[in-house]
Parts: structure tokens; sequence; C-alpha cells
């Protein structure tokens, strides 16, 4: 029964997620632009996929050590739901001799359908350890030419935290913060930048008794897949 | 300012994508019923004490005609018994789930034939339109208008309200809710739910597992939880405690709960039973006693 068709879009807005945005903080005054495709992994007439999430973005380097980002959530968009994400970066540390550093994200996801009006605030807060894995460290540029090719891997903590305390009619809404562990690399290009990231969505909640068959581990949450292409203009 | 009416600007432009048509998991790709030749996927199939008697299945054509319908949309419906005895006869109105069409259910619609004793009582089905050979598309509206049809065929045949119980299994917890808390043509006289849904809002919660408002994917006004409130009549509720499709805390529990009369409620939470093996785990005999028990309170 679970593998049909039923409600199997609902995994599109498995709490709306989205790779972590930005990791390294930009240059102060330099403007960056994404695109973010992907989602929980499904299953779907019996393929294993992942749901074809659709977001953009702008960044902007704020001041030194800190970035601001904004998105928009095409997906929802097209479901009549106006949904916008907007969050500051900020670097606690970087080590040049180990290449090693930390950053953080605070920000929210702000929703309101065209249907009902209903609106939702989902506070959420990224923390990640990141490590260049090749080419110079430092704050996040295009490569310039001849410079070896910057490779970055990180890793690090979603968080979403549920304000409502009530499911519908009245039922406690018992997972209030979703954690979500993630992992993924950063690739510098010449002109176009990538990033390959992989998070395991609601890991504590269980998967196997709801309608839409998510692929998680041990029947926790959903493996989420994504590819975001940037550039740094 | 210019960035509030930039968002209103994007909300006008937004699109119409809609998830309602992903809860009719329909096929009516059919050219006829095929019943116990039925070759295709099945939640279970059963042997032959269960057969229904010669001349006891009777495939009718109805029209049914909702509040949205400008013209009447022909549907399929089927009735296991005698017509000539619905004027005494104890009639379930089976409502089916949301796969295929009637050929699915058909097993399902045997084992209640087999209530008591074989055609006991009389068992009437339809494919609700958009399904099997019934003609137009599934909608809400439409679900609750096609097994209407069926009470209307009922009621011209001779059977009265005291003497109608209303089934409801998966999908069709909705028009079997539906339809005996804002009756149409005839009030049932008691409902049975088998691993019903409490709304839609509960799918939407349960499957992005944060509290996102319904309307968010779907404009289905699908609520069992909340009409059920309006229900004093008999209710029989069973649900599978491994259902893994409807979960029996998130779903079931709610609409039983909501059900206003503890003193003619009744429930059967049974362990092992998924989405579609209900009558199977808990055993056909124990299944159709459960059923017979509730008929004849």
């Amino acid at each position: 029964m679970k593998n049909i068709v039923i409600f199997t879009l609902l995994a599109t807005l498995l709490f709306s997620c989205a790779p972590s945005r930005f990791v390294i903080p930009l240059e102060r005054k330099s403007h960056a632009v994404a695109a973010e495709l992907g989602g929980p992994m499904i299953v779907y007439n019996n393929l294993s996929i992942p749901t074809p999430l659709i977001s953009v973005t702008h960044a902007y380097g704020w001041k030194k050590n800190t970035t601001f980002h904004q998105s928009l959530h095409l997906t929802s968009l097209a479901y009549g739901t106006f949904q916008y994400e907007a969050g500051l970066l900020k670097n606690l540390f970087y080590n040049e001799k180990s290449k090693i550093g930390s950053s953080y994200t605070f920000g929210a996801n702000f929703m309101i359908d065209r249907w009902e009006w209903q609106p939702a605030v989902y506070p959420n807060l990224d923390w990640n350890f990141y490590w260049y894995l090749s080419g110079q460290g430092g704050k996040t540029c295009d490569c310039p030419t001849g410079e070896k090719q910057k490779i970055v891997f990180y890793a690090g903590l979603n968080n979403w935290l549920e304000l409502r305390s009530t499911r519908p009619h009245g039922i406690a809404q018992e997972k209030r913060l979703l954690t979500n562990p993630q992992a993924g690399l950063i690739i510098y290009g010449r002109k176009l930048n990538w990033q390959l990231e992989s998070k395991w969505i609601a890991s504590s909640v269980a998967n196997n008794n709801v309608v839409v068959d998510y692929i998680g581990y041990g029947n926790k949450g959903a493996a989420g897949v994504y590819i975001s292409v940037f550039k740094i203009l | 300012m210019k960035q509030i009416l930039f968002s209103l600007i994007i909300i006008g432009f937004t699109g119409c994508l809609r998830l309602d048509s992903n809860l009719y998991n329909s096929d009516n790709t059919i050219y006829e019923y095929e019943w116990d030749d039925y070759s295709g996927e099945v939640d279970f199939r059963l042997d032959s004490y269960y057969d229904i008697l010669p001349g006891k299945r009777h495939l009718l054509t109805l029209d049914s005609k909702g509040a949205n319908d400008i013209i009447p949309v022909e549907i399929k419906a089927l009735y296991l018994g005698d017509i000539n005895r619905i004027s005494t006869d104890t009639v379930i109105m089976y409502c089916h789930g949301n796969r295929d069409h009637m050929d699915f259910y058909w097993q399902r619609a045997k084992l209640l034939a087999n209530t008591g004793s074989k055609h006991q009582y009389g068992v009437m089905m339809c494919d609700y339109r958009g399904f099997g050979l019934s003609k137009g598309e599934a909608t809400e509206e439409g679900l609750y208008a096609d097994v209407d049809a069926c009470l209307k065929w009922l009621k011209n045949n001779g059977l009265t309200e005291d003497r109608l119980i209303i089934y409801g299994f998966s999908l069709g917890s909705a028009p079997a809710t539906e339809l005996i808390a804002n009756p149409r043509t005839l009030t049932p006289s008691k409902i049975i739910l088998e691993n019903p849904f409490a709304s839609a809002a509960v799918m939407v919660a349960d499957a992005s597992v944060l509290n996102l408002p319904a309307s968010y994917f779907t404009n289905l006004e699908i609520d069992n939880a909340e009409e059920i409130k309006k229900v004093d009549s008999p209710f029989l509720w069973m649900h599978g405690r491994d259902d893994d499709f409807l979960n029996i805390n998130t779903h079931g529990e709610v609409v039983y709960g909501s059900h206003p009369d503890e003193n003619v409620k009744f429930a059967h939470r049974i362990t092992g039973a998924n989405h579609g093996n209900l009558p199977q785990v808990m055993g056909y005999t124990n299944y159709l006693t459960a059923i017979k028990d509730f008929i004849q309170l």
C-alpha cells in the first residue's frame, strides 16, 4: 500500500528542507547567487529517488566573517506557498595551519499560502565544521587562475524548531526540535562552484508509519541528497 | 515596504499545483470487472468457502449527481444479495479504499457477504467516479455523491434507515463518516470504520514531520475526526496496530476518541495487522463475528 502514489509528493516539502546555504562566509561586500536541487529520498514507483526540491539563494558578505543569505523555495511556490528563508552565517574560527574552521547560521523559514493564508515560521540553527581538503584556506572566493583548486569537506548539524505545541485535533506535537546531521563537499571551480550534501533529515523520527515511503536509516527519518551550484559575483 | 510589496506580488503569481488528486489511486483502464477471475494485486484472496452464490451478484449502473455536477455522472455499483429482499434485509454499504477499482476490493465484499451466514446481509459497493468503469474524475464531493447514489438506489428498493449499516475502509472512511454525520438520502443506523484516516491535516502533519498547515499541499476538506463528533449512532472501529500507511495513533485513535458516546463505541486494535490485511490477521471468522455482533447489538 505504501508503494503507491498517494501523497508521495508530500515529500516535496518534508519540512521544506534544503542544503546548508553557505558554510564559509563570503568576502565583505561580495555577492553570490546559488541554485539548489534535491530533497529527501523516497520510494516512488519502486524507485529510490530524491524529491526534486528547488530553491534559489542570494548571499551578501555583510561584515568580515558574517554573511547574510536569503532563499526562495520554488517548489513550494509551485504549490501556492510562499516560502522565504533568511539567515546570518557567522564564522566561529579558522585555523590556517590545520585548515579547519567552524561556522554557524541562525535563520528562519517564513511560509504563507495563497489558499487559506496560513502562516508558519520555523527558526533554524546550523552548525558546521569545515576542512580544506585541497587549496588555500580562508574566505570563499573564486579561484584565481593557477591557484590550486579548493575543495572543502564539511559536517555538522542542521536544526529546525517547531513552535507549535499541538498538531491537528489537539494532539501534542511530540518532536519540537528536529536535528539533522549533514555532511558535504564544496568544490570551487573557475567559473562555477558546486556543493554536494547528504543530510539525515529528522533523524530521530520514526518513518515506518507514515503515508510516504521515506528512505532513512534504521526506520528513522529520511536520507536527503542535494546538489547546489553557486557563483560569487 | 518594498519587500512586503514584492512578497505579495510573488504570492499572487504562485502556482496552483495541489496534491488532492494523489489521494485517489484509481485505475480506470479496465474494460470489465473480473471478480473471482481477477489476477491483479489484492490484499488477500479467499477460498471457495466464501464464494457468492449464483444469482446473488448484481452489477448496477447508477446516476450520481453531486452539488458540483451539472449533469449526473454514470457510476458502477455492485449489490451482493437478493434485490427483492432489500425491503426486509439489513444492508452493509461498503465504501472501499483508494486503490484501483472494485476488483481490488471484491474479496472484501465477498467476505462481508458471509457475515453471520452467507447472504444474511446484503452488501453494496460502488466504484467512485474515476475508478474502474465509473465515469468522471475522482473528487471529494464525488465520493459523497457516489455513495449517496447507492443509498438512493437502496432506498428505492425498500431499504429503511434502521437496516442500513455504513462501512468505510481507509479512504472510504470519508464518505462513510460524512454521510452519517451529514445525511443526505438515508441516515445509516450504525457505522463501521476500518483503518480510517483522521483528516487531511493529519496526513500532511505525518508526512511532513513538522506541523505544516494542510493548505500548503491540499484543498481536501476531509475531516473524519471532526465529523464523527456529530454522530451518536453505534460505532465500531478496527485498526491494525502496524498500519504503516494510516498510523493507528495519529489517525484511528483520534477518530475513535472523537466519537462522543462511550457506551456505543467499540474498538478492535489488531496486533500485527497492517493497512490492507486486517481481516486476514484478525482471522476471517473473528472479523465476521465482530461485525455480526455489532450489527446485532
